[in-house]
């Protein structure tokens, strides 16, 4: 029997490139809010910031954008909240921050989220399973730093503006793998395979950064002999 | 006797009518997988078209919105359908090699787009650098909009097949498909060429390309004292044989070697060593072990002792997985007490007998120097107001994490849990903004972040 796909810890930077993809969620203010921060004379930091970059943009503010509120920033915040109808106290609260359309640290406290479900079912199973096969079917024979390489050239080419941003991209896109073309990349991977998934996964890269690799005695592609090979390893060359 | 002469030629008439009915289905089964393949391909292509047309358009109303909130969304719609527009040109079956500057192209304005999206969000509106940037991008959208749109006539007009793209023309017909097509996307390429260089926050950016390994310090070494160094690190009493590979290109220069372990039941190991300083990138043995005798916390503390013994101070183990009866272990770098993300090194264990089977160091050595900058703005209580306390906060600590083009940020990081999920929410230790939230999801075989 295989041995059974197991799981991996992704470290930081190879996380970066998933966790820069996704969106802040932005998170509704509750009504039953409890407390929350003012902010005032004196206060610093990102929500200063956003105070007075907003205030600029409406003409009420015209010092610098510097996370601090001095002076200048506690007339903005006056005027502002005499123009909107504002207790006029040049203190940030919960209504003149409704008003800029910003949420104050704080505000979001007590929130009850009952409707949350914990987090099933996901893996990286697929992302190794998958790479596992595209060594097996690429590089069945090569010697094992070979086949780390291979798989070590796709996930530069996920991270590589001029291509997919996937693992399952990469590896189907058109005329990119002779082994998707021909169909081995369906053949159970071995153990060798999956070893070699998981150490390129966690950020071994024989191929020194490469994109492309080729087999000198196999290829008829003119152009790909233009590129700087970075390494030779077993039959195949890898170049970027 | 009489009629048996018959029997041989209705057998073989039978026989002929029997093939040919199967060859006419065996036919119509290629024809109709064939126009299955086609109409998967011209639906990436339409879809194609389609995206390309939202990027311009987008871009239009990108410099006549007035407020962020437009801004932020057209900026989403440009992300949105440059990320399918991208997708679905990887999908034709055309030579990645024709598309290089096309993908580059749309991934890198997929890219800005989010990055202005976000710092429109945090109150810094499109400066004018960048708007002449996103004017710039616009042109090469048009440019793209109009020669889609020709080799869409020219498709209808001459009955170009997708399908038959994929299989390199053999009969005339094939030939004229893909000159028609060759010819356009070399156009397109040309024209794809011209555009800003983009540097921002981004995993695409072009400042990542252009990032120098800070860490590696010394001078350049030779390959015998390269070879040396390997002996000496692998251990003197370990080696066997080393060979010489030769050397290896890439941001850091190497020289290569095959170790031959003195104990012949162990895989020979590849290392690499850096030319300049002479520190060892990476090492690694495909030995597999047979069992496991040691538990991940012992393994955790073999690979701690391996460091020191190399001369790797200050390292502390971050997270830990194993499989297969190897474990992997991966420290980060420590001083004045925060942890220092970026300068990473991963360590395999054999956990039979406690065996280093792999190290690896390259963001180490492209990232470690000593920080100067490490002293937070904002006590732990005040960055404690910018999370929400309706997750409950396990515990605190200061991190420098790697921003997606690779910047630095100062954060407190907090391990929070919400029901049975476990986070870690970056507060960045100066300004207090949000900088990022890993989802810890635990596995039988370790603990993945994502």
């Amino acid at each position: 029997m295989r041995v059974k796909a197991v799981i991996l810890v992704l470290v930081i930077s190879a996380t970066i490139f998933s966790v820069c993809f996704m969106v802040n969620n932005t998170i509704a203010v509750n009504d039953d809010a409890r407390e929350t921060a003012n902010i005032a004379w004196g206060s610093k930091g990102e929500y200063v910031r956003k105070i007075q970059s907003k205030l600029k943009r409406w003409d009420y503010y015209d010092g610098p954008i510097d996370g601090v509120f001095g002076a200048k920033t506690y007339e903005a915040v006056r005027l502002f909240q005499r123009k909107n109808g504002l207790l006029v106290d040049g203190v940030v609260g919960p209504q003149t921050a409704a008003a800029l359309g910003i949420t104050l640290p704080g505000t979001r406290k007590g929130r009850a989220d009952a409707a949350y479900v914990s987090t099933s079912g996901v893996t990286n199973r697929n992302d190794i399973n998958l790479l596992a096969r595209a060594i097996h079917g690429e590089a069945r024979g090569e010697p094992y730093i070979g086949k780390v390489a291979i798989a070590a050239v796709i996930l530069n080419r996920v991270r590589h503006p001029s291509f997919p941003n996937t693992i399952a991209g990469v590896i189907y896109q058109p005329g990119a793998f002779t082994a998707v073309a021909d169909g081995q990349i369906n053949l159970q991977p071995d153990r060798e395979a999956r070893r070699a998934a998981h150490d390129a996964l966690n950020g071994w890269d024989p191929s020194g950064g490469a994109i492309y690799y080729y087999n000198p005695a196999k290829t008829t592609n003119r152009w790909i002999w233009s590129r700087v090979v970075h390494r030779v390893i077993g039959k195949h060359r890898f170049a970027k | 006797m009489k009629g048996r002469h018959f029997i041989l030629p209705t057998v073989l008439a039978v026989a002929l009518i029997g093939v040919a009915i199967w060859g006419y289905n065996q036919y119509t089964q290629k024809q109709q997988y064939h126009t299955y393949v086609d109409n998967l391909y011209q639906k990436s292509f339409y879809d194609l078209i389609g995206s390309v047309e939202n990027i311009q358009t987008n871009l239009s109303k990108l410099m006549v919105a007035s407020s962020p909130n437009q801004s932020m969304s057209t900026l989403s719609e440009i992300r949105r359908h440059s990320d399918n527009a991208e997708t679905n040109l990887a999908q034709l079956p055309i030579s990645h090699l024709a598309l290089d500057n096309t993908q580059k192209y749309l991934n890198q304005l997929g890219d800005y787009c989010y990055f202005l999206a976000r710092n429109t969000g945090e109150g810094r509106p499109i400066s004018q650098e960048q708007r002449n940037n996103l004017l710039k991008l616009k042109k090469n959208a048009a440019a793209l909009t109009t020669q889609l749109h020709q080799l869409e006539e020219d498709i209808s007009a001459k009955g170009v097949k997708w399908g038959e793209l994929r299989q390199k023309g053999r009969r005339k017909m094939e030939q004229t498909s893909e000159d028609i097509v060759d010819t356009r996307f070399k156009d397109i390429e040309q024209q794809m060429m011209e555009y800003p260089v983009l540097i921002y926050d981004g995993p695409f950016s072009e400042g990542i390309e252009r990032m120098k390994a800070v860490g590696l310090t010394g001078p350049e070494i030779s390959q015998e004292e390269a070879e040396r160094r390997v002996r000496e690190f692998v251990g003197r009493n370990f080696v066997g044989e080393i060979e010489r590979l030769g050397e290896g290109e890439g941001k850091i220069k190497t020289w290569n070697f095959q170790v031959m372990p003195r104990n012949r039941g162990i895989a020979p190991y590849n290392v690499d060593i850096s030319k300049k300083g002479g520190h060892i990138v990476w090492m690694i043995s495909s030995h597999q072990p047979a069992r496991s005798n040691m538990t991940i916390e012992e393994a955790v503390k073999r690979a701690q002792d391996f460091l020191k013994e190399k001369g790797y101070d200050n390292m502390v183990p971050t997270y830990k997985q194993h499989f297969d009866n190897i474990a992997v272990v991966n420290f980060a770098y420590q001083q004045d007490g925060v942890i220092i993300y970026p300068d990473h090194i991963k360590v395999n264990v054999s956990m039979d007998n406690g065996i280093i089977l792999g190290f690896e160091a390259q963001s180490y050595l492209m990232a470690h120097r000593i920080r100067d900058n490490l002293k937070p703005k904002l006590t732990e209580e005040q960055a404690r107001e910018f999370v929400d306390d309706g997750h409950n906060i396990t515990s605190v600590r200061l991190a420098v994490i790697p921003t997606a083009s690779m910047e630095e940020r100062l954060c407190y990081e907090f391990k929070c849990t919400l029901e049975e999920d476990e986070f870690f929410i970056y507060i960045n230790a100066n300004t207090g903004k949000e900088e990022k939230i890993l989802q810890l999801l635990r596995t039988t075989n370790g603990t993945l972040a994502i």
